[in-house]
């Protein structure tokens, strides 16, 4: 399998920190190695991605081979994030997944239209960590991602 | 719902065979839908509007290789998410390729996921487990029948 192309740093999007620790511990229980980095909004989501704010470092904001996104999060939502990103061109490829709690269709309608790669409810299944690596672990361990762009780096995004 | 059909757009008769001897193998029961070029996939997948007796549901799954003769695999992807409600179908591409700019393709042109194919009956079912059980029981389904129902009353 060739290494590379499965993912090394994944971005998690999420404002509730016991959700956020069990996810993360699923992902590294799936992927031992694996490097997940916490936001907990929607604006230090894009700051993050757009090299912003207190993610002016390159080394605090490894490219995310896979982002998880919540939809209810504080400041900027993830309908809006993920709309941000598809406007990206230096970002608008990278693999999203939502995980999110209660969600409408029409939030569904609009995520896939925003081509969400997957959208994922936060059932109470879900919250058993060997389910949840498990489940997560399609991402992780089988799903080839897209190599980063050169330009993700130096990227000028349009603001938000 | 266990009866949504997978469309498997692949021309190689070894890998329809590896595919087929692995779906029952991981003993996946949802028909499978063999196209054998990007041509006949795009019919396919247009027969879905038609209203007769007998359409074909609506694939779940559309596993898409790249190379195939006729019409490839990024452009059946790039056909396929530019035909409303059609354009939200599950795309895994399926490739033997590694290249990463295969794999920066499909994601360029919104595949849902990309897998590598594995050479033998065993592997191959082992990753279809996996695919089916994310992709069938986990993932939220955009409902796409409903769409396509709504679509055909508003043609009548």
């Amino acid at each position: 399998m060739s290494a590379q192309a499965l993912p090394t740093t994944v971005l998690l999007v999420e404002d509730d920190p016991s959700d956020a620790l069990l996810i993360t511990r699923a992902l590294t229980g799936a992927a031992p190695g694996l490097r997940v980095e916490v936001v907990s909004d929607g604006q230090e989501a894009i700051d993050y991605l757009a090299g912003r704010g207190r993610f002016t470092d390159p080394r605090s904001r490894p490219f995310p081979s896979l982002l998880l996104l919540d939809l209810a999060l504080p400041r900027i939502d993830g309908i809006q994030v993920l709309r941000w990103i598809r406007e990206q061109p230096s970002l608008r490829s990278l693999v999203v997944v939502i995980l999110t709690g209660a969600a409408s269709a029409e939030q569904m309608r609009a995520a896939y239209d925003l081509h969400v790669n997957s959208f994922l409810k936060k059932t109470p299944l879900l919250s058993v960590p060997e389910v949840c690596r498990n489940v997560l672990g399609y991402w992780v361990r089988l799903n080839h991602s897209p190599p980063p762009r050169s330009d993700y780096l130096d990227a000028s995004p349009r603001d938000l | 719902m266990p009866y949504d059909p997978i469309l498997l757009a692949e021309d190689d008769e070894n890998d329809v065979f590896i595919m087929k001897r692995a779906l029952e193998k991981a003993r996946i029961v949802n028909p499978l839908v063999v196209a054998r070029d990007g041509l006949e996939t795009i019919n396919y997948l247009k027969g879905m509007g038609t209203v007769t007796a007998g359409t074909p549901r609506v694939p779940l799954l559309l596993l898409l290789d790249i190379k195939m003769p006729m019409m490839g695999g990024f452009e059946v992807l790039q056909w396929v998410r530019q035909q409303p409600p059609l354009n939200r179908v599950i795309v895994v591409v399926f490739s033997s390729s590694r290249h990463p700019e295969d794999v920066a393709r499909a994601y360029d042109l919104h595949a849902n996921s990309f897998l590598v194919k594995r050479s033998s009956v065993e592997e191959t079912a082992e990753m279809l487990r996996s695919m089916h059980n994310y992709w069938f029981c986990w993932n939220e389904k955009p409902n796409l029948q409903a769409a396509l129902t709504r679509l055909q009353d508003e043609r009548r």
